[in-house]
């Protein structure tokens, strides 16, 4: 396959659901063409969509193994168009970057993750390095503290029209089965996998901007791109309010065709939306009380092992986690180079000028 | 005054009035060339309104008919209002607008200068009560229907005491009880016949193509009984409504089954012989 073979880093975007995986995608997006110019291609949720034999990719219990092999050759061939492109710009693309919710299984955390948490990263992760056969894997991992990792999931359950409770959804919901660090030590523990960059999805709180760009850390491009084009906020707007949260679970259980609970999504989406709704936080402050602490030292441990410039408490309170989306620099990071560049383009204008007084410019 | 005249239509409910009002407000020009003067549903909300206003200020509605008339231009005035009798099918009422009393009579003192046509549009008592019961669950009630129906006493929903009351007011020859059921014929003809039953000079083509308003059906009825519960502002309630209009209505979904067939022939058999009677219909 074209170009597959020159890929030196695999770089997967482990985009656990509602950890800013939509917004990233759409950042990275409109930044294709710089990462293209850096040498490093980009494949999306939006390409691996159109792959006829998607169901053979192994991100859920019953994904077909038949067709596991033409998936693997449908994803050959996009990764090689994904490189071709890149090649256009750059001369060798080193780098090929995979940003997708299914790798970490297709199926948001739920009822399937009681035993272990995303029980389908692993052979989802092992078919797609299997299949491009890079010369290393670099993984982001993306977290949410978990209580609101829960709530969040829940809800968009609602939004494809179940109407199940939440303790339904999650049983084990005040036991540390939803554990990072063990992710990330299975995620580390896969061949080829040469390390796994932790982030807390919080952070954007302080700025997408430095979101973004703390994320292209990953392929060696922080501080490297112009992130003027991006969206300045971010808005979970696709998640449903209070309000449509409750008419939903009302709803629901009345629609029986996929059109119907399409049209009802939409409208309470438009209707109902948040802002100026309230945010559908429904878990009570004691049980919420009780799931952060069923965290607290799994988080603690996640914290000062693998974020270590973060505060270890991070997840350990609201207020702690809300610290978090304040933290960053007020500054764009991606700002500070193009400020600098600027500055050294003005001093080199006016050494010319007096150099060569009598020149226009 | 008295070689003017005014048309009174006062409803029911559920009988295409929406239907007739929205067919004046839009030709309104056309009416005028024929000296008609249509005084619209949004004046008669304050003139009117739910029988309040008129019974209290029914001098309000007697100068707003005397200026309208005194015009040279104008001939007749129109005006439809289905609120006029107040609220229908109301709990512990005697007939199906136990409250109209005082408006019939007030609106009678505020018609007794001029030459008045009364029109008053009705349908089968099934018809009548299951559609007005949609418009309730319309509105944001939350209610079964078979709740709402433990509050009626099947024996006090006939047309009669509201039709004798109107004739004892205005006169035989100036109340005109009209069967709904015209509206089979097609709303242009539906339209068509109530001008010429105004002055049959007023024979004038009718193409008239209004938004559709359909009612919700059965899957639309069940959605909103579980959703209302949970709207809050007039604006939610509006929201929906819309809503499951364009896409739960009675045009995609069956109709909702509310009588019993039961309960629909005892109803039949109470009413049938005496709406046939008030409306004239076979």
């Amino acid at each position: 396959m074209p170009g597959v073979a020159r890929i030196r880093t695999l770089v997967l975007h482990v985009g656990l659901h509602h950890t800013g995986g939509d917004f990233l995608t759409e950042s990275l997006r409109v930044l294709r063409p710089q990462l293209h110019r850096h040498g490093v291609a980009l494949l999306t949720d939006d390409d691996l969509a159109g792959l006829s034999h998607r169901d053979g990719w192994a991100t859920r219990p019953d994904s077909a193994a038949e067709i596991a092999t033409d998936f693997e050759g449908e994803l050959r061939v996009v990764a090689g168009a994904a490189l071709d492109a890149a090649r256009r710009s750059a001369t060798t693309p080193r780098t090929l970057l995979i940003t997708s919710a299914e790798l970490s299984g297709r199926r948001p955390p739920g009822l399937g993750d009681r035993d272990t948490f995303r029980p389908f990263a692993e052979p989802a992760i092992r078919q797609v390095v299997d299949a491009l056969d890079p010369g290393r894997v670099q993984i982001v991992l993306h977290t949410r503290r978990q209580d609101r990792l829960m709530e969040c999931c829940y809800v968009s359950e609602v939004q494809r029209g179940r109407h199940h409770s939440f303790p339904h959804q999650f049983p084990n919901r005040y036991e540390p089965v939803f554990s990072y660090v063990a992710l990330v030590e299975r995620l580390m523990a896969l061949p080829r996998v040469r390390g796994v960059r932790v982030r807390p999805y919080e952070t954007i709180g302080a700025g997408t901007v430095s979101f973004v760009d703390g994320f292209l850390g990953a392929v060696g491009l922080s501080g490297r791109l112009d992130l003027s084009d991006l969206a300045t906020e971010h808005h979970e707007s696709s998640l449903y309010s209070r309000n449509a949260l409750r008419l939903a679970l009302a709803m629901n259980p009345h629609l029986d065709t996929e059109r119907e609970r399409s049209l009802v999504r939409s409208f309470l989406l438009e209707e109902f939306p948040s802002p100026p709704y309230t945010e559908a936080r429904f878990i009570s402050k004691k049980s919420r009380a009780r799931i952060i602490d069923a965290y607290r030292d799994d988080n603690e441990h996640l914290f000062s092992t693998h974020m270590p410039d973060l505060p270890r408490d991070s997840y350990a309170s609201l207020e702690a986690t809300r610290r978090l989306g304040s933290a960053a620099p007020a500054v764009p990071v991606s700002a500070q180079p193009f400020m600098q560049r600027a500055r050294r383009a003005a001093a080199r204008r006016l050494q010319r000028v007096r150099r060569h007084p009598d020149r226009r410019e | 005054m008295d070689n003017k005249t005014v048309v009174f239509h006062v409803g029911a409910h559920k009988t295409g009035t929406s239907l007739l009002q929205k067919y004046m407000r839009d030709n309104r020009r056309r009416l005028q060339m024929r000296g008609i003067y249509y005084l619209a549903r949004s004046d008669m909300n304050d003139l009117v309104g739910w029988g309040r206003p008129l019974v209290e200020h029914p001098e309000k509605l007697a100068d707003r008919v005397s200026d309208v008339l005194g015009h040279l231009v104008y001939q007749t005035l129109v005006t439809s209002h289905e609120n006029t009798l107040g609220r229908p099918v109301a709990r512990g009422g005697e007939h199906l607008y136990p409250g109209c009393a005082p408006m019939i009579e007030a609106l009678g003192g505020v018609l007794a200068p001029y030459r008045a046509k009364v029109f008053l549009y009705v349908r089968p008592q099934v018809e009548f009560i299951e559609s007005y019961y949609l418009q309730l669950i319309h509105q944001g009630n939350t209610f079964t229907f078979d709740e709402w129906l433990d509050t009626l006493d099947m024996d006090r929903v006939s047309w009669v005491p509201l039709t004798e009351k109107l004739m004892e007011t205005f006169g035989r020859d100036r109340v005109e009880i009209v069967d709904f059921g015209e509206i089979r014929l097609g709303q242009n003809e539906f339209i068509q016949r109530f001008f010429r039953r105004i002055d049959p000079g007023f024979d004038f083509e009718v193409d008239y193509k209004p938004r559709r308003n359909p009612s919700v059906g059965d899957k639309g009825l069940t959605l909103a009984l579980a959703a209302n519960p949970h709207l809050n502002t007039g604006d939610e309630k509006k929201a929906m409504r819309v809503f499951l209009q364009k896409n739960f209505s009675n045009v995609a979904y069956p109709r909702p089954v509310l009588f019993t067939e039961a309960q629909r022939q005892a109803v039949r058999d109470r009413y049938d012989d005496e709406y046939r009677r008030i409306t004239g219909t076979a």
